[in-house]
Protein backbone atom coordinates (compact mmCIF):
# COMPACT_ATOMS: atom_id res chain seq x y z
CA UNK A 1 0.00 0.00 0.00
CA UNK A 2 1.27 3.18 -0.71
CA UNK A 3 2.16 5.71 2.28
CA UNK A 4 -0.59 8.20 2.66
CA UNK A 5 0.24 11.29 1.34
CA UNK A 6 -1.28 14.19 3.71
CA UNK A 7 1.43 16.86 2.76
CA UNK A 8 1.35 16.14 -0.53
CA UNK A 9 -2.70 16.89 0.08
CA UNK A 10 -2.60 19.71 1.83
CA UNK A 11 0.12 21.44 -0.80
CA UNK A 12 -2.37 20.48 -3.93
CA UNK A 13 -5.34 21.89 -1.80
CA UNK A 14 -3.64 25.25 -1.40
CA UNK A 15 -1.94 25.73 -4.56
CA UNK A 16 -5.79 24.86 -6.12
CA UNK A 17 -7.60 27.17 -3.46
CA UNK A 18 -4.93 30.18 -4.26
CA UNK A 19 -5.88 29.79 -7.73
CA UNK A 20 -9.15 30.99 -7.46
CA UNK A 21 -10.43 34.19 -8.40
CA UNK A 22 -11.30 36.16 -5.43
CA UNK A 23 -9.62 34.12 -2.44
CA UNK A 24 -7.49 36.59 -0.60
CA UNK A 25 -5.27 34.44 1.48
CA UNK A 26 -5.88 31.20 3.04
CA UNK A 27 -6.22 31.34 7.01
CA UNK A 28 -4.19 29.09 9.34
CA UNK A 29 -6.09 26.59 11.75
CA UNK A 30 -6.49 27.23 15.65
CA UNK A 31 -3.86 23.94 15.37
CA UNK A 32 -1.55 25.63 13.30
CA UNK A 33 -1.59 29.04 15.41
CA UNK A 34 -0.97 26.95 18.41
CA UNK A 35 1.76 25.21 16.84
CA UNK A 36 3.13 28.71 16.06
CA UNK A 37 2.75 30.24 19.59
CA UNK A 38 5.21 27.80 20.84
CA UNK A 39 7.76 28.13 17.83
CA UNK A 40 8.66 31.18 15.25
CA UNK A 41 11.08 29.67 13.43
CA UNK A 42 9.07 31.26 10.44
CA UNK A 43 10.40 34.65 12.10
CA UNK A 44 14.21 33.12 11.92
CA UNK A 45 13.87 31.65 8.04
CA UNK A 46 12.97 35.51 7.34
CA UNK A 47 9.20 34.74 6.96
CA UNK A 48 6.39 35.85 9.12
CA UNK A 49 3.87 34.14 6.43
CA UNK A 50 2.50 31.14 7.44
CA UNK A 51 3.05 28.64 4.47
CA UNK A 52 -0.47 27.82 2.59
CA UNK A 53 -0.43 24.34 3.42
CA UNK A 54 -1.25 26.03 6.98
CA UNK A 55 -5.05 27.18 5.60
CA UNK A 56 -5.71 23.33 4.59
CA UNK A 57 -6.23 20.19 7.31
CA UNK A 58 -6.39 17.31 5.16
CA UNK A 59 -6.99 13.89 7.54
CA UNK A 60 -6.84 9.85 6.04
CA UNK A 61 -9.06 7.54 7.97
CA UNK A 62 -7.44 4.02 7.21
CA UNK A 63 -10.08 1.82 7.77
CA UNK A 64 -12.14 3.08 5.38
CA UNK A 65 -9.96 5.14 2.87
CA UNK A 66 -12.05 7.99 3.57
CA UNK A 67 -10.65 11.51 2.89
CA UNK A 68 -11.85 14.73 4.90
CA UNK A 69 -9.71 18.49 3.56
CA UNK A 70 -11.34 21.55 5.33
CA UNK A 71 -10.22 24.81 3.34
CA UNK A 72 -10.39 28.16 5.60
CA UNK A 73 -9.83 31.12 3.08
CA UNK A 74 -10.29 34.88 3.55
CA UNK A 75 -12.23 36.36 0.23
CA UNK A 76 -12.32 39.72 -1.76
CA UNK A 77 -15.90 41.14 -1.53
CA UNK A 78 -15.67 41.76 -5.59
CA UNK A 79 -17.23 39.01 -6.12
CA UNK A 80 -20.23 36.91 -4.02
CA UNK A 81 -18.81 34.73 -1.55
CA UNK A 82 -21.15 31.86 -2.04
CA UNK A 83 -19.67 31.61 -5.92
CA UNK A 84 -16.03 31.61 -4.61
CA UNK A 85 -16.69 28.79 -2.04
CA UNK A 86 -18.25 26.94 -5.10
CA UNK A 87 -14.87 27.71 -7.35
CA UNK A 88 -12.44 26.89 -4.24
CA UNK A 89 -14.46 23.36 -3.26
CA UNK A 90 -14.49 21.95 -6.85
CA UNK A 91 -10.81 23.52 -7.66
CA UNK A 92 -9.79 21.47 -4.32
CA UNK A 93 -11.48 18.40 -5.43
CA UNK A 94 -10.36 18.19 -8.77
CA UNK A 95 -6.26 18.94 -7.75
CA UNK A 96 -6.33 16.20 -4.84
CA UNK A 97 -7.83 13.51 -6.35
CA UNK A 98 -4.94 12.39 -7.90
CA UNK A 99 -3.46 12.00 -4.65
CA UNK A 100 -6.01 10.48 -2.61
CA UNK A 101 -6.85 7.87 -5.59
CA UNK A 102 -3.15 6.61 -5.10
CA UNK A 103 -4.50 4.43 -1.73
CA UNK A 104 -5.28 1.18 -1.90
CA UNK A 105 -8.44 1.44 0.06
CA UNK A 106 -10.57 4.51 -2.06
CA UNK A 107 -13.06 6.18 0.02
CA UNK A 108 -15.52 8.84 -0.40
CA UNK A 109 -13.36 12.22 0.29
CA UNK A 110 -15.35 15.20 1.79
CA UNK A 111 -14.40 19.08 0.57
CA UNK A 112 -15.17 21.52 3.11
CA UNK A 113 -14.77 25.42 2.51
CA UNK A 114 -15.17 27.88 5.44
CA UNK A 115 -15.09 31.11 4.61
CA UNK A 116 -13.55 33.14 7.82
CA UNK A 117 -12.99 36.35 6.20
CA UNK A 118 -14.21 39.00 3.42
CA UNK A 119 -11.24 41.55 2.39
CA UNK A 120 -11.75 45.02 0.80
CA UNK A 121 -14.38 47.24 0.06
CA UNK A 122 -17.35 47.47 -2.85
CA UNK A 123 -17.16 50.84 -3.95
CA UNK A 124 -21.28 51.20 -4.42
CA UNK A 125 -24.03 48.43 -4.42
CA UNK A 126 -27.76 49.83 -5.20
CA UNK A 127 -30.09 47.20 -3.15
CA UNK A 128 -32.79 45.34 -5.35
CA UNK A 129 -36.01 45.71 -5.86
CA UNK A 130 -36.78 41.94 -4.33
CA UNK A 131 -37.98 42.40 -0.71
CA UNK A 132 -38.00 38.97 1.01
CA UNK B 1 23.91 36.75 6.30
CA UNK B 2 25.16 35.56 9.19
CA UNK B 3 28.39 33.43 7.59
CA UNK B 4 31.09 36.12 9.46
CA UNK B 5 29.15 36.03 12.20
CA UNK B 6 31.68 35.49 15.48
CA UNK B 7 28.84 34.06 17.26
CA UNK B 8 28.34 31.68 14.59
CA UNK B 9 30.15 28.27 14.71
CA UNK B 10 33.68 27.07 14.49
CA UNK B 11 36.41 28.12 11.93
CA UNK B 12 36.66 25.99 8.69
CA UNK B 13 40.00 24.31 9.90
CA UNK B 14 38.91 23.21 13.24
CA UNK B 15 37.87 19.12 12.99
CA UNK B 16 33.91 18.92 12.45
CA UNK B 17 33.73 16.44 15.87
CA UNK B 18 34.81 18.79 17.87
CA UNK B 19 32.74 21.93 17.34
CA UNK B 20 30.34 22.02 20.58
CA UNK B 21 27.73 24.59 19.11
CA UNK B 22 24.89 23.84 16.76
CA UNK B 23 26.35 24.05 13.34
CA UNK B 24 23.07 23.68 10.44
CA UNK B 25 25.50 22.03 8.35
CA UNK B 26 26.17 19.19 10.77
CA UNK B 27 22.92 18.23 10.13
CA UNK B 28 23.60 17.18 6.51
CA UNK B 29 27.47 17.82 6.80
CA UNK B 30 28.11 14.01 5.12
CA UNK B 31 25.54 14.73 2.42
CA UNK B 32 27.39 14.78 -1.41
CA UNK B 33 26.52 17.10 -3.89
CA UNK B 34 25.70 16.28 -7.11
CA UNK B 35 28.99 18.27 -8.16
CA UNK B 36 31.02 16.23 -6.00
CA UNK B 37 31.98 18.80 -2.97
CA UNK B 38 30.02 17.49 0.86
CA UNK B 39 27.60 19.77 1.77
CA UNK B 40 30.00 20.60 5.44
CA UNK B 41 32.79 21.07 2.78
CA UNK B 42 30.98 23.55 1.00
CA UNK B 43 30.03 25.34 4.20
CA UNK B 44 33.51 25.56 5.69
CA UNK B 45 34.82 26.98 2.39
CA UNK B 46 32.22 29.91 2.52
CA UNK B 47 33.24 30.67 6.17
CA UNK B 48 36.54 30.73 6.21
CA UNK B 49 36.95 32.36 2.42
CA UNK B 50 34.71 35.61 3.50
CA UNK B 51 34.80 38.17 0.90
CA UNK B 52 37.44 35.72 -1.21
CA UNK B 53 34.72 33.64 -3.60
CA UNK B 54 35.60 30.53 -4.33
CA UNK B 55 35.61 29.75 -8.07
CA UNK B 56 34.10 26.63 -8.15
CA UNK B 57 31.27 27.75 -5.78
CA UNK B 58 30.93 30.81 -7.80
CA UNK B 59 29.79 28.97 -10.75
CA UNK B 60 28.17 25.81 -8.80
CA UNK B 61 24.62 25.73 -8.56
CA UNK B 62 24.37 23.12 -6.46
CA UNK B 63 26.75 24.51 -4.13
CA UNK B 64 25.40 27.99 -4.32
CA UNK B 65 21.85 26.12 -3.17
CA UNK B 66 23.45 25.21 -0.48
CA UNK B 67 24.77 27.32 0.99
CA UNK B 68 21.19 29.43 0.51
CA UNK B 69 19.36 26.74 2.42
CA UNK B 70 22.42 26.33 4.85
CA UNK B 71 22.55 30.24 5.76
CA UNK B 72 18.62 30.18 6.20
CA UNK B 73 18.85 27.79 8.41
CA UNK B 74 21.78 28.82 10.34
CA UNK B 75 19.84 32.26 11.08
CA UNK B 76 16.53 29.91 12.37
CA UNK B 77 18.83 28.07 14.72
CA UNK B 78 20.18 31.23 15.92
CA UNK B 79 17.32 32.79 16.39
CA UNK B 80 15.37 30.04 18.13
CA UNK B 81 18.40 29.44 20.56
CA UNK B 82 18.33 33.05 21.54
CA UNK B 83 14.51 33.84 21.51
CA UNK B 84 14.09 31.09 24.37
CA UNK B 85 9.80 32.39 24.59
CA UNK B 86 8.80 32.18 28.26
CA UNK B 87 6.09 30.40 29.64
CA UNK B 88 3.76 33.39 30.11
CA UNK B 89 4.92 34.70 26.38
CA UNK B 90 3.76 31.53 25.22
CA UNK B 91 0.87 31.47 27.14
CA UNK B 92 -0.28 35.12 25.72
CA UNK B 93 0.25 33.72 22.40
CA UNK B 94 -1.58 30.85 22.57
CA UNK B 95 -4.81 32.94 24.06
CA UNK B 96 -4.29 35.46 21.15
CA UNK B 97 -4.69 32.42 19.14
CA UNK B 98 -7.57 31.38 21.00
CA UNK B 99 -9.24 34.67 21.12
CA UNK B 100 -8.82 34.65 17.04
CA UNK B 101 -10.52 31.65 16.30
CA UNK B 102 -13.35 32.43 19.03
CA UNK B 103 -13.58 35.62 17.62
CA UNK B 104 -14.92 34.09 14.33
CA UNK B 105 -18.00 33.09 15.95
CA UNK B 106 -20.06 29.96 14.89
CA UNK B 107 -19.87 28.86 10.81
CA UNK B 108 -23.02 29.38 8.94
CA UNK B 109 -24.10 27.29 5.60
CA UNK B 110 -24.21 28.87 2.61
CA UNK B 111 -26.56 28.41 0.28
CA UNK B 112 -25.61 25.43 -1.41
CA UNK B 113 -27.20 22.17 -0.51
CA UNK B 114 -24.66 19.95 -2.88
CA UNK B 115 -21.50 21.11 -0.96
CA UNK B 116 -20.10 21.95 1.90
CA UNK B 117 -19.59 25.33 2.18
CA UNK B 118 -19.32 27.38 5.58
CA UNK B 119 -18.51 31.26 6.69
CA UNK B 120 -18.15 32.77 9.52
CA UNK B 121 -20.66 34.71 11.59
CA UNK B 122 -18.67 37.52 11.96
CA UNK B 123 -18.08 37.98 8.11
CA UNK B 124 -21.63 37.75 7.48
CA UNK B 125 -22.68 40.32 10.52
CA UNK B 126 -20.20 43.25 9.08
CA UNK B 127 -21.29 42.54 5.36
CA UNK B 128 -25.34 42.61 6.54
CA UNK B 129 -24.18 45.89 9.27
CA UNK B 130 -22.64 47.35 6.53
CA UNK B 131 -25.57 46.92 4.10
CA UNK B 132 -27.73 48.75 6.81
CA UNK B 133 -25.75 51.20 7.02
CA UNK B 134 -25.84 52.64 3.65
CA UNK B 135 -29.45 53.69 3.87
CA UNK B 136 -29.28 57.31 4.60
CA UNK B 137 -30.45 57.94 8.47
CA UNK B 138 -30.13 54.24 9.67
CA UNK B 139 -26.85 52.68 11.87
CA UNK B 140 -26.95 48.95 12.37
CA UNK B 141 -26.42 48.55 16.42
CA UNK B 142 -26.54 45.00 16.69
CA UNK B 143 -26.60 42.08 14.10
CA UNK B 144 -27.24 38.29 15.53
CA UNK B 145 -27.34 35.49 13.44
CA UNK B 146 -29.28 32.18 13.88
CA UNK B 147 -29.79 29.03 11.97
CA UNK B 148 -33.30 27.71 11.88
CA UNK B 149 -33.98 23.70 12.69
CA UNK B 150 -32.97 22.45 9.13
CA UNK B 151 -29.71 24.63 9.45
CA UNK B 152 -29.78 25.36 5.86
CA UNK B 153 -31.34 28.78 6.56
CA UNK B 154 -30.38 31.80 8.75
CA UNK B 155 -32.68 34.11 10.71
CA UNK B 156 -31.24 37.62 11.08
CA UNK B 157 -32.10 40.05 13.82
CA UNK B 158 -30.50 43.51 13.48
CA UNK B 159 -31.23 46.50 16.03
CA UNK B 160 -30.84 49.76 14.47
CA UNK B 161 -30.44 53.30 15.35
CA UNK B 162 -32.58 55.99 13.25
CA UNK B 163 -33.18 59.10 12.66
CA UNK B 164 -37.15 60.22 12.91
CA UNK B 165 -37.36 62.58 10.07
CA UNK B 166 -38.86 60.23 8.29
CA UNK B 167 -41.40 57.54 9.03
CA UNK B 168 -40.04 54.69 10.65
CA UNK B 169 -41.97 51.63 8.56
CA UNK B 170 -40.83 52.83 4.55
CA UNK B 171 -37.63 53.34 6.75
CA UNK B 172 -37.51 49.88 7.98
CA UNK B 173 -38.67 48.21 5.22
CA UNK B 174 -35.34 49.80 3.03
CA UNK B 175 -33.28 48.47 5.39
CA UNK B 176 -35.06 45.05 5.03
CA UNK B 177 -34.46 45.14 1.24
CA UNK B 178 -30.64 45.71 2.01
CA UNK B 179 -29.86 43.57 3.88
CA UNK B 180 -31.84 41.15 2.24
CA UNK B 181 -30.16 42.12 -1.02
CA UNK B 182 -26.56 41.50 0.50
CA UNK B 183 -27.34 38.55 1.68
CA UNK B 184 -28.33 36.95 -1.30
CA UNK B 185 -26.24 39.07 -3.76
CA UNK B 186 -22.94 39.63 -1.47
CA UNK B 187 -23.02 36.78 0.54
CA UNK B 188 -25.01 34.04 -0.94
CA UNK B 189 -26.95 32.88 2.05
CA UNK B 190 -30.44 31.48 2.74
CA UNK B 191 -32.24 33.82 4.68
CA UNK B 192 -35.70 32.63 6.42
CA UNK B 193 -36.41 36.30 7.62
CA UNK B 194 -35.15 39.51 9.07
CA UNK B 195 -36.31 40.99 12.04
CA UNK B 196 -36.20 44.51 12.98
CA UNK B 197 -35.64 46.64 15.88
CA UNK B 198 -35.08 50.03 16.41
CA UNK B 199 -33.84 51.00 19.50
CA UNK B 200 -32.22 54.50 19.43
CA UNK B 201 -32.19 57.79 17.85
CA UNK B 202 -30.04 59.93 15.97
CA UNK B 203 -30.22 63.42 15.09
CA UNK B 204 -31.31 64.76 12.19
CA UNK B 205 -28.28 65.01 9.04
CA UNK B 206 -27.61 68.88 8.65
CA UNK B 207 -26.78 70.29 5.68
CA UNK B 208 -23.78 71.49 6.84
CA UNK B 209 -22.54 69.70 9.59
CA UNK B 210 -20.71 66.01 8.98
CA UNK B 211 -22.55 63.09 7.08
CA UNK B 212 -22.58 61.29 9.90
CA UNK B 213 -25.45 61.50 12.07
CA UNK B 214 -24.82 61.47 15.96
CA UNK B 215 -26.89 58.90 18.18
CA UNK B 216 -28.93 60.61 21.06
CA UNK B 217 -28.38 58.48 24.41
CA UNK B 218 -31.17 57.39 26.45
CA UNK B 219 -33.97 57.76 23.99
CA UNK B 220 -34.24 54.04 22.90
CA UNK B 221 -37.75 52.81 21.84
Amino acid sequence: MTAVDTTGVERAAAQAALAVAGVAELQPSLRQCLADAAIRARQALGSCAPPPEAGIRAEYTPRTGAWHVEVRCAVNDDRRALDIARDVHDYVRAAVSPHVTRNAIQGPVTIVVSVTRITGRRPSLNPGTTDL
Amino acid sequence: MAIDDPRGTSPCDEPATSRRDIDAARLVGDERLPCGRLVSHVWDRARAAGDQADPHQADCTFCRQALEGLTALDNATRTLRGERPSAHTVAERVVRAVRAEVRLGRMLPLDDPARELRIAQTAVAKVLRRAADRVPGVRAASCRLSLDQSNTEVTIAMTLATTLDQPLPPRAAEVRRAVAYAAREELGLAVSGIDLKIVSVLEPLKSTASAEPAPQNGRGR
